[in-house]
């Protein structure tokens, strides 16, 4: 089946803005540069946490990796807006992944403000809502030391999941019911009998999930 | 209400601790602005250092709130502590460098007081929002400074010692949101208009919700150490507003401090439709009712009526209460009434009114 151009150019764009906002959350929360892994593993949590704000995911799968989410498509982005300057590149080199068995590009990224800020400055004000939402889940990400960053979400409800094997799809909305989103259900499980902000979810979430790294 | 059955994946063992977690009111104010954040942040961040053993009364820290782009220009020097908000790690002798929830990065420096204001001008912050730490056993202080500390004029002292926040308190804190942001209809901020048309005397459906907006800011503003929680389900029904000191605490150890009940009080509703005296009083009494019901149900240290009276005629705090009073005091209700302009010249009117009346004895 040929692909939709329309849609491809819609994704490709949503994908740019997802980079982009991350990298600037990040940085707004002190982590800059942002480490490859690390950037990986939030736009994982961005996706299954984003229901939590009544948000859709922006992909409800991915293949389940040994080694902790990696999305392709993510990395050709990085790479592209780093062609394009957008995007500064740190400390690049090939790192072999033992429980992969291939290498992948290890790198730290951070924005070159000057070309990004006018596109954030738009998007803050186009998906006000989701600007908020990865900002606050940034916020809360960075109480994750720089070691524990990219190595947690192998602990995470939905990701560490058994009826998933390695080299599989983990479906949370895409194919399957969003009941199958673990991570959305342990985060509204907080609390019961009080009204949360979302906000507050994530931070208990990320607490908790570093709780669990911590004490295996 | 919370689904026992959902499947909680690899964490479905966790179940209990997740529902038993303590809240630590981290995002529990994701919605004031960022400066009133910011403050609430930083001041709970040093009452939790000050609540260490191993706590310092050395020298003065200052919390400078930081845009994103401006986080990416800290100087290399400034180092990251993902565990800052926690008051395990020392705050003074130090510029942090932080969002408006308290993450960012922490930069020493060495001297004296002096020497935190140089390296403050030096590193050209002088504009940003900024809290100075001043501490001392027991009469530590927070030094406020909205346009950054190049504006030493426009400067707010904050006591890191905890008040409660007891009626008066709370009454002190609507009084004064509602005389900046509710009284009359130029006063009111778009998000907040209580009015659909002031001149006709028509309120907003929704007139309720956008009091209890102004005032849960108000509140988060003045009580840094509690929560402000709305809407908060419980057996008789969810209420307006609960001021709760929850954080780090089990959940049988919250202080419920105070519920409010809010009521607009009307004449006319969104489309014309009229409330009766009758209509008035029952809403009054309904009032009354979920704030000992609420109260009751979670054991709070005071239950508030507040009404916002937008009808034609001040008619005054007594009159408006009279068939209600002796059944508040039973029920250990506090009553409050604040009265609702339909426009600054009417806000004129009623107040040469109420001075001639007073002179006319």
């Amino acid at each position: 089946m040929k692909a939709n151009p329309e849609n491809s150019f819609q994704e490709a764009t949503a994908r740019i803005v997802r980079i982009l906002s991350l990298l600037d959350a990040l940085a707004g929360a002190g982590v800059t540069p942002s480490s490859s892994r690390g950037l990986h593993e939030l736009a994982f949590l961005a996706n299954v946490l984003a229901p939590v704000f009544d948000l859709p995911p922006m992909d409800a799968v991915l293949l389940k990796r040994k080694s902790g989410p990696y999305y392709p498509a993510l990395q050709q982005t990085i790479d592209r807006l780093v062609g394009q300057g957008i995007v500064e590149v740190l400390n690049p080199y090939y790192e072999l992944d033992e429980a992969d068995q291939r290498c992948r590009m290890v790198a730290s990224y951070r924005l070159c403000r000057e070309v990004a800020t006018p596109a954030l400055a738009r998007y803050r004000v186009l998906f006000e809502s989701e600007a908020r939402f990865i900002d606050e889940l940034a916020a809360a990400y960075s109480a994750l030391s720089d070691q524990d960053q990219g190595h947690t979400v192998l602990s995470d409800a939905r990701y560490a999941d058994a009826s998933v094997d390695d080299n599989n799809v983990i479906d949370f909305g895409q194919w399957v019911s969003i009941d199958k989103n673990f991570s959305r259900n342990a985060a509204m499980a907080f609390a019961p009998g009080y009204n949360l902000l979302p906000a507050e979810r994530l931070y208990l979430y990320i607490d908790h999930l570093q709780q669990r790294v911590a004490h295996g | 209400m919370v689904d026992k059955t959902q499947n909680l994946g690899a964490w479905n063992k966790d179940r209990d601790a997740l529902e038993r977690m303590p809240l630590s009111g981290r995002g529990s104010d994701a919605d004031a602005p960022d400066s009133v954040r910011f403050c609430r942040t930083v001041y709970q961040m040093v009452g939790r250092r000050e609540r260490q053993q191993d706590v310092e009364y050395d020298r003065a820290a200052a919390f400078v709130l930081t845009d994103h782009a401006w986080m990416d220009a800290v100087p290399e020097e400034a180092y990251r502590e993902p565990l800052l908000h926690t008051g395990h790690y020392p705050l003074t002798g130090r510029i942090h460098f932080l969002n408006a929830s308290g993450k960012g990065k922490s930069l020493e420096y060495f001297g004296g007081n002096a020497k935190l204001f140089d390296n403050l001008t030096n590193l050209r912050v002088t504009s940003h929002p900024t809290l100075v730490y001043s501490p001392k056993l027991g009469d530590s202080t927070l030094s406020w400074y909205p346009n950054g500390i190049g504006d030493e004029d426009n400067r707010e002292l904050l006591l890191i010692a905890k008040e409660r926040p007891s009626v008066e308190l709370i009454t002190d804190v609507i009084t004064r949101a509602y005389e900046v942001h509710l009284i009359t209809p130029d006063q009111m901020i778009e998000e907040n208009k209580l009015w659909v048309d002031s001149s006709r005397g028509l309120v907003q459906k929704n007139a309720e919700k956008r009091v209890q907006s102004a005032l849960k800011l108000a509140l988060i503003g003045a009580f840094r150490h509690c929560s402000i929680r709305e809407e908060q389900p419980g057996k008789n029904g969810r209420t307006d507003l609960e001021i709760v000191e929850d954080q780090d605490r089990p959940h049988d150890k919250i202080v419920h401090h105070a519920v409010l009940e809010l009521k607009v009080l009307r004449e006319l509703g969104s489309t014309g439709n009229k409330f009766t005296e009758n209509d008035i009083a029952k809403h009054i009494r309904e009032g009354l009712e979920q704030a000992s019901s609420y109260g009751d149900g979670r054991s709070f240290n005071d239950r508030m009526l507040c009404c916002f009276d937008m009808r034609p005629n001040n008619l005054g705090e007594d009159i408006v209460f009279r068939t209600i009073k002796k059944a508040a005091s039973k029920l250990c209700v506090h009553l409050r009434h604040w009265f609702i302009y339909r426009s600054s010249k009417h806000m004129r009117t009623c107040s040469i009114q109420k001075k001639l009346k007073a002179t006319n004895g």
